[in-house]
Parts: C-alpha cells; structure tokens; sequence
C-alpha cells in the first residue's frame, strides 16, 4: 500500500511538473536557457553589435536566461540566428524558428536542443531598422519557448514592429517560463 | 514415340511462354511499386515528423487584406499534399529545410479581385506554407505557426499575392491562415474569425446593405454563442460540391464592436 502511494504520488508530481514548464503560451524548449548564441549575417541587413544587442535584450530579466555570444555555427546545439541570407518563401514572411533535437528536426511542442532563427531577407525591411531588431530579438524568444502574444508594443506579436523594447508582458512571460 | 516428343516439346514452350509472361507481370508491378513509393503523402509521414516551425509574418485586417491581395477568389482544391507538389530550400551550412512551400491546383468557382488572368471554371495554381518532403531516409510535412494544408476537395476563399516574391513563383496565399477561409469550417480559426466572417458577408452573403456595412466596417468582431445574438440571417454558402447553409448571429455594441455567431443548420 505504502509503495503504491509513493508511486501514485511521484506520478502526480511529474504531470504537475510538466504542466507547469509547458502551461500557458509555452511550446516546447531547451531544458536549459544559458545557452551560447551564434549570428551569421547580411551586413546590408544589420551590422553585428546591433544584432547582437538584439538578442541579448532577452537577458537581465530571469536568473535562468542567459544568452552568451558564442562565434561560430554550432550544428547540435544552443540558438543559431541567421540574419538576410536566406530569401524568405513568400512576400510577407519575415522569419522563422526551426528546431532540432539530436540532430533531428521537431514540431514548436517538443524538447529541442537546438533552434535555428532565421530572419529572412525580406523586403519589408530596411536597413538597420527597428523592424529587423525586432524579428531578431522575436525569433530568439521563440527559441527561449515563447509563442506568439496579442498586446500592441509586445515583441511577440505577430507582425512588423517599429520598437525594439521587451513589453512587461513578454518579460512576464519570460519569468513564467524559466523564474525569476 | 515421336507423337510424345511433339506433346513434350509443346508442354516445355507452354511452360517457357508463361515464365516470360509472369515475369514481365512481376517486373510491372515493381516499377508501379517504385512510382507509388516515390510520391509521399500525409499519410506516409509518421506523426513525429509532422513539424511546425514558429513564424513571423505580416499580419492583416480585412481591408489591408484586399489591399494587399493581387487576387480574391474561391476556389476548389483539386489535388492532395504530397512531395511531389513541394518545394524545399535545404541549406548545407545549417544541414536543414530553411524554408518550404507547396504547390498545389485549384480549379476558381469565383473571381472577387483579379490581376486579369483569372476567370471562372480556370484551373491554376497557388502556393501554400505546408510540404511534405524526405530528408535522411525519414519522411517530414512541415507548415509555419500550425497553419493547416489546403484539403483536396474542399472549397476556400483565398487572399493571393502576385507570385513575384513567393518561392514558387505562383501566386501565394498572403501570411498563412490570415489569407485563407475555409467555407466549410467558417468558424475554425479563431485567430483570423474577422477574416472569415467579413469575407462571408461580402462574398457570399445576400444580407441587407445596412447590416453587411456595419459588420465590414465593424472595429471588432468576436465569436459569441448563438444564444448570446440579439438577430439572425441565413447565409448559403456554395462550394464546389453543395451548399451550405449557415445561420449568423449578431450583437451589436456601441463601441464597434460586433458579436457574431455561426452555425450550420
């Protein structure tokens, strides 16, 4: 009986566990967000410090986030962002976030151990602009496990921004997902 | 003797004709094995291949919707998903699919908003964010942010840029499920309701002037439950294959806002 019990309830505690990492906006995600970050960019789209201020606006906000510039493409792991290379499918898709697990590609709902975040060389963007900062600084949320959000000057709305700032709201939900 | 060698050597060519016969019917069957093999379909894909990426897109209402759009028609999707309709673009640097779409044929039941080509009974073909492709020796069916294939069969109004972009070159449904109204499941997309409703009362609908201007030109419109509706109208809604009838509910609010409910009847 007493082993039953213990069974029961270490049952009970992983669902709780599990609903609790992947409740809300969450998909799927690292199991860890300190993770080394890679760029590889179009210098006609964004120069390097801007990029890399555009990723990392996701730090300082959770004790468990932090995003560290790590040089060259990794193949296995952490977030690679790909920046006005690659043309985008259609005329109004501005990025997109792949992720792999083990070398093998997986659905935004499962456990992934790397993302490729691509900003896509569309002409919606110019030069620099806030907008491209903005798509970075999104996909790279969406590596950190964040799906797409409603309010007006968040950064995972879906759309063409012209602000660059996290909203509290996508800081809130950054904390949700990973603490304080 | 010689009257059994003859019925011997006739049985032995009997025997080697129908060798040379089975064997041919053999060979056949493995090439159509080949070419079924070949062409991949949802069904192929197990259901941990089935991916969906997270996307970023232009978003619009329904008016920068018919702006943007280079074409405005319903049509009926004549072909399924499959990888022989889907392009891929495989990047050697990240050793994956970087971006993907398919092509697929529909046949125009009506033309709304037209670049010049298009009329009615034209068969032509669209692009969409799905595909299906192999990769490794496994099968994947890859879409952006959930958006769902357009099903064989089934009747659609469709928001269309001019292709000039698009990685197909056809003609693309603008941002996903933002283009796109499925008129058998009107109420499906919770995401883009407006879209459908609107498009629904413009396109499809016979309802009064005065209540078709005020849902178009309505600041919000959100589902309600058809108890919540303070009026109703019929709507016919005519796919390629049959009708359907719908009753749409209204509420109507000060501020713009506007419920509206769906449902079959």
């Amino acid at each position: 009986m007493k082993k039953m019990k213990i069974i029961i309830l270490s049952i009970l505690m992983v669902c709780l566990t599990t609903t609790n990492v992947f409740a809300g906006n969450f998909s799927g995600g690292f199991t860890s967000a300190k993770k080394k970050y890679n760029i590889i960019l179009n210098e006609s789209f964004v120069n390097l410090i801007t990029a890399k201020k555009a990723v990392r606006r996701w730090n300082k906000i959770s004790n468990n986030v932090s995003l560290s510039y790590g040089g060259d493409y990794m193949r296995n792991k952490g977030i690679n962002v790909s920046i006005g290379q690659i043309s985008p499918p259609s005329k109004t898709a501005l990025g997109q976030t792949y992720y792999t697990y083990k070398g093998k590609k997986v659905s935004h709902d499962k456990k992934w151990d790397l993302a490729l975040c691509i900003v896509y060389s569309s002409s919606k963007f110019s030069k620099n602009s806030k907008s491209i900062q903005a798509t970075i600084t999104h996909e790279v949320g969406h590596a950190l496990s964040l799906s797409h959000t409603k309010g007006k000057s968040d950064i995972m709305k879906q759309g063409v921004k012209d602000y660059i700032k996290l909203s509290d709201k996508d800081k809130e939900w950054l904390k949700k997902k990973w603490g304080q | 003797m010689k009257k059994g060698n003859n019925v011997n050597k006739y049985f032995i060519f009997l025997f080697i004709c129908m060798q040379l016969v089975f064997c041919a019917c053999g060979k056949q069957t493995d090439q159509e094995n080949q070419e079924i093999q070949t062409k991949i379909t949802s069904a192929d894909v197990p259901q941990k291949n089935k991916i969906s990426s997270d996307a970023e897109y232009v978003t619009f209402s329904y008016e920068e919707l018919k702006n943007e759009a280079a074409i405005v028609a319903k049509v009926e999707v004549l072909d399924e998903l499959s990888s022989e309709n889907s392009l891929i673009n495989y990047n050697e640097e990240y050793g994956m699919v970087v971006s993907s779409c398919a092509v697929r044929s529909v046949r125009v039941l009506e033309v709304y908003k037209n670049n010049g080509e298009l009329s009615e009974g034209n068969e032509f073909q669209v692009q969409e964010s799905c595909a299906i492709y192999e990769l490794d020796g496994e099968y994947y069916q890859e879409t952006m942010d959930d958006t769902p294939s357009l099903e064989k069969g089934e009747t659609y109004i469709l928001f269309l840029d001019d292709g000039k972009e698009s990685m197909s070159g056809k003609p693309s449904i603008v941002s996903c499920n933002n283009g796109m109204v499925a008129l058998s499941r009107p109420n499906s997309d919770d995401e883009y309701f407006d879209i459908c409703v609107k498009s629904i009362v413009e396109y499809e609908s016979d309802i009064p002037e005065v209540e078709k201007e005020n849902i178009l030109q309505a600041e919000e419109i959100y589902e309600i439950n058809s108890s919540e509706s303070e009026k109703e109208e019929d709507i016919t809604l005519e796919t390629g294959k049959e009708e359907i009838d719908i009753s749409m509910g209204m509420k109507e609010e000060e501020n713009g806002k506007i419920g509206i409910s769906i449902e079959e009847k």
